[in-house]
């Protein structure tokens, strides 16, 4: 059972990433990227990570994609399709990232260490993550909000017209 | 195929799921690195970033502890605010150069 939703999410996610890069048109690019991170979620459910789960569908899916289509709308028809790939560049980065991940993959498959360990019930449900997060992890957590409020701020400097 | 092979792509493991991770990563890279429009350049780095995410989740639950979790939570924190200032740069580029063409901004190039 395992295996039926784990090659159809691993099929899905490869088409649609590859779906993204290859796109002649950004939204075409914009509408695969969320297939992609629908997928990525429903990897996190099958890892014990459903909060991740959800919050990768509301904020990435959701947010995070609402804004990028919003902007990709907002330019010319004819700004938004260009001339897709670069021919001369595209032979030797294929090449060169073919043989970065032949060598991920070789050196996966030749380290055996690697077994499903059992996890606890309750293992990445809100209330374990939100224990760990404002215990341990609480000036991170403070962090990433003046991280949140500067970019908003940022955001606006940059967009408002002088 | 060698029944060796078939039983550990039927047994899902770690593996597979690192597999997976490296694949959208590599994707990744390898659109950021032949395309030339800065929205698609943006998109690339999301592929990137959730590449990772599998990475980090896969090792969490293997090692059985949540700080990989937490830390992909950071990171789709920061994918947020990068994709919020990223996007507000482009608007700002096409308004004053009238393209999105990666190729075509050279200003700073020596």
């Amino acid at each position: 059972m395992e295996q039926i939703f784990f090659y159809t999410a691993f099929a899905i996610a490869v088409i649609s990433a590859a779906s993204v890069v290859l796109q002649n048109k950004v939204m075409y690019s914009a509408l695969s990227l969320i297939i992609t991170l629908l997928t990525v979620a429903w990897i996190y459910a099958m890892l014990s990570a459903p909060f991740l789960a959800i919050v990768q569908v509301i904020l990435y899916a959701g947010a995070i994609m609402v804004l990028l289509l919003f902007v990709v709308m907002m330019f010319r028809y004819d700004e938004t399709e260009h001339k897709r790939l670069r021919p001369d560049l595209l032979g030797v980065f294929s090449v060169l990232v073919a043989v970065i991940f032949a060598g991920v993959l070789v050196s996966l498959f030749s380290c055996s260490c690697f077994e499903n360990a059992p996890v606890p019930a309750d293992f990445g449900s809100i209330k374990s993550i939100g224990s760990v997060l404002y215990t341990q992890y609480l000036v991170p957590v403070e962090l990433a909000s003046v991280l949140l409020l500067v970019a908003v701020v940022g955001a606006v400097m940059l967009a408002v017209k002088r | 195929m060698q029944p060796e092979v078939i039983q550990s792509l039927l047994q899902i493991g770690p593996t597979h799921y690192l597999v997976l991770g490296a694949t959208l990563f590599s994707l990744g890279v390898l659109g950021f690195l032949v395309r030339s429009n800065i929205i698609v350049l943006l998109m690339c780095i999301e592929l990137m970033i959730n590449g990772a995410g599998i990475t980090f989740i896969t090792f969490c639950r293997q090692l059985g502890s949540l700080e990989g979790q937490v830390f992909v939570l950071f990171a789709m924190v920061v994918a947020a605010v990068e994709i919020a200032v990223g996007l507000s740069i482009v608007v700002l580029v096409f308004r004053n150069r009238s393209t999105l063409d990666a190729d075509k901004m050279e200003v700073l190039k020596w």
